[in-house]
């Protein structure tokens, strides 16, 4: 065997698929059933996260021609298959491998905690999706690509509607699917428009033909691909699916489907608009996704901080972070397509590095959400609480998860946004007055985007975790998560630390397969400095050696620590909250999850068009003492993208359908008047394209 | 790098903080006396924040029954921020020790750290007035961010460096016409950020007793003892750390570029001099203003943003060097 390629691929290929057998068919005692399907798909993982890893070392692409009886091997047929991985897919590769085996091994004591039906077709079914996201980054062909991208949409289908006794579940997985199927369609039909325009089924075929390619030709493709991978990632106003499947799928689900699923749309979109029609690339489109990227930051961050639901929270955040990941994207081909492909690397470094950190640190959330709510059995902030002293360790995870998404120092979401940052502040370089007044409002859009993203966690992990609990059964929570949660969230946190701490680990890797995609020559991540600090193309922008600057805050803890611990004559000791003299304070006296929303959703009263709706106390029974005891206060958010854009929409498909299907008539005699008249139509149609040749 | 530039290094970043945990109590006391002077009291003394985070430090801490171990360790973590913060403003010395490291976006990234420790603090003892000061503290920062990014990239351009020393450094060499439009455009949005970020009137005051106005008190209400210490000097830490940026970048002349005593001192005590020019100001400043409502604050950060704004536009139109 010369190269341990096939055999990783192999090893984790089979492994899911045994994964998927072997779940499907477990018939073991429920409580333990898919715990051997679980244990197989951790295997295929960590295969999945060796060959990655193998591929980033050895560099290059390593493609495999499957000769199946019925297919053509060569890439010239439509239907060739060829498995192929070069250095963008082994990143992505990667990505899934480390965060599917982190919520694979919580999703141990997930199952056996909080699922209560069919672990065993569960456990089975999560396989099958790891096995199709790989196929999906690993596929070289257009027919592969189709096949594990659609593989990939069903299968995440059948995980968001496990618990398909109820309504709202069918519900917003019928809404998944059917956008999912639109975006399905809008992805086949750019890579037909390419493979048409270049005359080759191979990826690796199309890009030397791409510049024969006319200006609108590849811009049809462009759009077409920002539809169909945008709608996968949750790009505004196409993330409509999100926030009702992530609430809807079993919490192990949605972290894979938010730290990875969501990421194919980034990397078909690299795939497609960088390392196929990168040399072509125009300058509107990278201002098209940087409009995009930031209108979904801030709408998505701005819906997250209105949300009752932990989990829909959660998932309109990651709408925010898709909107970041594509306002690196457009900033990077704003670069290329005005001829500065080192800044572009720059901005692409912060996408990739940004979709790694987000998977890392969302999928932590989602797991840590899913920990609270499966113990407390519901989902909504305003009746969890009080959860920091029965769990303990989720707690700080979930914490540290939010730090880390609210991108402050020491952890990786930082490094992210900084490096987004410096490519926009880089802007002053190009000369043009329009590029360096957009980049700038959009680095304040950034700005607001982080600052409004950590008031979101604050709100989320404040009202969720601590205080008294709000409810009877939040009282009543006990225990911790189960030891394989707290420890695939606890290697999720570690990771977002180190890389955060320590981002050449991550950037060096990333810098070869970046000059690869930009056509430049690599900036050195890999090393860094003496201390790792991070280099700038040329001399402009700042450095930052976030190894130093977080021994500097280990150092200042330090201080803070001798401060407060040193010898006391009073010991500490506890009393009761301050309650301006009343009786004891109670959980109905916190700030609840609406509360803590509402200056932001007055301020942007125009956004959300909030209506209030207060009913005061009814007459003097309503009154004891000073605190009034009936009364309600109610807040209604309309939610315009759903009832003006995709309505109207698919009420006019209804309407278009049933007008068609008056073609329909049953009747035999009228169907050979169809096909008469088509032949007719088609005659006529040849003779005036064929000119005069007979 | 020589053993004696490592030293030297050490010496320069120990100072610098001790420097700043040192002189933030007085500039908080010595506005606290211009506001008193000016409003014909005769005020506690210049000393008296010293005394009191003497007083603080020495008693023990009620902890609320309701609070769980989170509020034990993050008023470390807040302070500690604060503290690493302090090598990426420019002080006395130039380039500063360790300024490489960082620049002024990893400021803006502990700042906001610390922000978050308080915060989330604020919401363990399950008190309403914590959940209404972190409320609004959380906004007044995610207002006031744009703001700092935008300043940072205005004040960064003409030098091509989101870098403290280099910044100074290269408005140093430009003589007066530092002062240039865009430059005063995007201190004035910088001086309204100062007043939201260090709860000055006329966003939040400081001196105030009634909860229902609370912003930084409410939050910490439930905290004593050297917990409320340490929050205490964190926020006059902040303080200084953000009046020290404003005044170097705005008056960047006569910081020692060598290691000579009398340069030392020289710019020492320009330093002094700067920040308590910039106290006295502030204190006139906040004789004058009264407390605004809450959601009135929105339309001066938004004012900040279109100051900040207009001020890289003017850059850009001028063309940078």
């Amino acid at each position: 065997m010369t190269s341990p390629d096939l055999l990783l691929l192999a090893l984790s290929v089979s492994a899911f698929a045994a994964s998927t057998l072997a779940g499907l068919v477990d018939r073991g005692e429920e409580p333990r059933r898919g715990r051997v399907s679980l244990g197989l798909a951790l295997l295929g993982a960590g295969a999945g996260g060796v060959w990655a890893a193998w591929r980033l070392v050895e560099g290059g692409t390593w493609t495999l021609d499957l000769a199946l009886p019925g297919f053509t091997p060569s890439g010239g047929a439509p239907t060739a298959l060829q498995v192929s991985i070069g250095p963008l897919g082994s990143v992505f590769l990667l990505l899934e491998s480390v965060v599917g085996g982190a919520v694979l091994l919580a999703s141990l004591g997930y199952l056996r905690e909080h699922v209560h039906e069919r672990r065993g077709s569960l456990a089975g079914m999560l396989g099958l999706f790891l096995l199709s996201l790989e196929l999906v980054v690993t596929s070289g062909t257009v027919f592969l690509f189709m096949v594990a991208w659609e593989g990939m949409t069903l299968v995440s289908y059948f995980l968001v509607v496990h618990e398909h006794g109820s309504w709202e579940v069918r519900r917003a997985g019928l809404f998944y699917l059917v956008m999912s199927h639109v975006a399905g369609a809008a992805v086949l039909t750019s890579l037909l428009l390419l493979a048409v325009g270049t005359g080759s089924w191979t990826f690796a075929g199309m890009a030397p033909e791409v510049s024969h390619l006319g200006g609108w030709w590849t811009g049809a493709i462009f759009l077409a691909a920002t539809l169909g991978f945008g709608t996968k990632a949750g790009l505004v106003p196409l993330h409509v699916w999100l926030p009702e499947a992530h609430p809807a799928a079993p919490s192990n689900v949605s972290a894979l489907m938010s730290g990875v699923m969501i990421k194919m749309g980034v990397y078909g979109l690299v795939l497609v608009g960088f390392e196929i029609l990168g040399p072509t690339a125009s300058l509107w489109w990278g201002f098209l996704l940087l409009v995009l990227g930031a209108t979904s930051a801030l709408v998505g961050v701005l819906n997250a901080i209105a949300q009752q639901d932990l989990k829909r929270l959660l998932a309109f955040s990651s709408v925010e972070n898709v909107g970041i990941i594509f306002m690196a994207l457009g900033v990077a081909l704003v670069f290329l397509s005005l001829g500065l492909p080192a800044l572009a690397g720059l901005a692409l470094l912060a996408a990739l590095f940004h979709s790694f950190s987000h998977g890392l640190f969302k999928s932590l959330l989602f797991l840590g959400a899913g920990a609270a709510t499966g113990a407390v059995g519901t989902r909504d902030m305003e009746r969890l609480g009080g959860l920091a002293r029965p769990m303990p360790s989720t707690s700080l995870l979930f914490l540290g998860g939010a730090l880390a998404i609210s991108a402050l120092p020491p952890f990786n979401g930082f490094v992210g946004e900084w490096l987004l940052f410096q490519a926009l502040f880089a802007s002053f370089t190009t000369g043009s007055l329009a590029t360096e007044l957009t980049f700038t409002a959009a680095a304040g859009v950034l700005a607001l985007a982080s600052g409004l993203a950590a008031y979101a966690f604050v709100k989320a992990f404040g009202v969720s975790f601590l205080a008294h609990p709000r409810t009877l059964e939040a009282a009543a929570v006990k225990a911790d998560a189960p030891g394989t949660m707290r420890g695939g969230m606890a290697l999720l946190l570690g990771l977002c630390l180190l890389l955060g701490v320590a981002p050449f680990l991550l950037l060096g890797p990333l810098s070869a397969p970046v000059a690869g995609l930009v056509g430049a020559p690599a900036l050195d991540y890999g090393s860094g400095g003496p201390l790792g600090e991070l280099p700038r193309p040329g001399s402009q922008g700042g450095s930052l050696a976030i190894g130093v600057v977080a021994l500097l805050l280990a150092g200042g803890i330090l201080v803070a620590w001798v401060l407060r611990r040193a010898p006391s004559v009073v010991a500490a000791r506890s009393g009761p909250t301050w309650d301006c003299g009343m009786d004891a304070p109670t959980a109905r006296m916190e700030y609840t999850a609406s509360g803590y929303a509402q200056p932001m959703m007055r301020l942007f009263a125009g956004f959300y068009r909030a209506r209030p709706h207060t009913e005061p106390a009814s007459g003097a029974s309503g009154r004891s003492g000073v605190l009034s005891r009936i009364g309600r206060y109610e807040m209604e958010v309309e939610y315009p993208l759903l009832g003006e854009l995709f309505l109207p929409l698919s009420r006019g498909v209804e309407r278009l359908g049933s007008r068609i299907s008056r073609l329909q008539s049953g009747g035999i005699h009228t169907y050979l008047g169809y096909m008469v008249l088509t032949l007719v139509v088609l005659l006529i149609l040849l003779r005036i394209a064929g000119g005069g040749s007979p | 790098m020589s053993g004696w530039g490592e030293a030297q290094t050490a010496a320069l970043l120990l100072s610098e903080v001790l420097l700043a945990l040192g002189l933030g109590p007085l500039l908080i006391g010595l506005v606290r006396r211009v506001k008193s002077r000016s409003q014909r009291r005769t005020g506690p003394g210049l000393l008296q924040p010293y005394r009191d985070l003497a007083k603080q430090l020495g008693k023990g801490t009620v902890y609320s029954e309701t609070s769980s171990g989170l509020t034990r360790y993050s008023t470390w973590i807040g302070f500690g921020a604060l503290l690493a913060a302090v090598p990426f403003v420019p002080w006395f010395f130039l380039p500063s020790p360790i300024g490489f490291s960082g620049d002024l976006i990893v400021l803006v990234g502990l700042l906001a750290l610390s922000r978050f420790m308080t915060a989330v603090t604020a919401l363990d003892a399950g008190s309403t007035f914590g959940g209404m000061g972190s409320t609004r503290d959380m906004w007044l920062g995610a207002l006031f961010e744009p703001t700092f990014l935008l300043v940072i990239f205005a004040w960064g351009a003409p030098s091509g460096s989101t870098q403290a020393s280099a910044i100074v450094l290269h408005g140093a060499s430009l003589g007066l016409t530092h002062l240039s439009p865009a430059l005063l455009l995007a201190s004035a949005a910088f001086a309204v950020l100062l007043l939201a970020e260090t709860g000055r009137l006329p966003v939040d005051n400081p001196a105030t007793h009634l909860e229902l106005t609370m912003v930084h008190e409410a939050m910490v209400l439930e905290l004593g003892g050297r917990d409320l210490a340490l929050i205490d000097w964190g926020k006059s830490v902040r303080f200084l750390l953000l009046l020290e940026l404003f005044v170097a970048v705005l008056l960047p002349w006569g910081d020692a570029l060598s290691l000579g005593l009398a340069s030392l001192a020289l710019a020492l005590g320009l330093l002094v001099a700067k920040l308590f020019g910039a106290s006295l100001l502030l204190g006139n400043l906040e004789t004058r203003v009264a407390k605004w409502r809450l959601f009135r604050v929105g339309d001066l950060a938004v004012l900040s943003w279109v100051l900040a704004l207009g001020s890289i536009s003017l850059t850009y139109l001028v063309g940078v060097g």
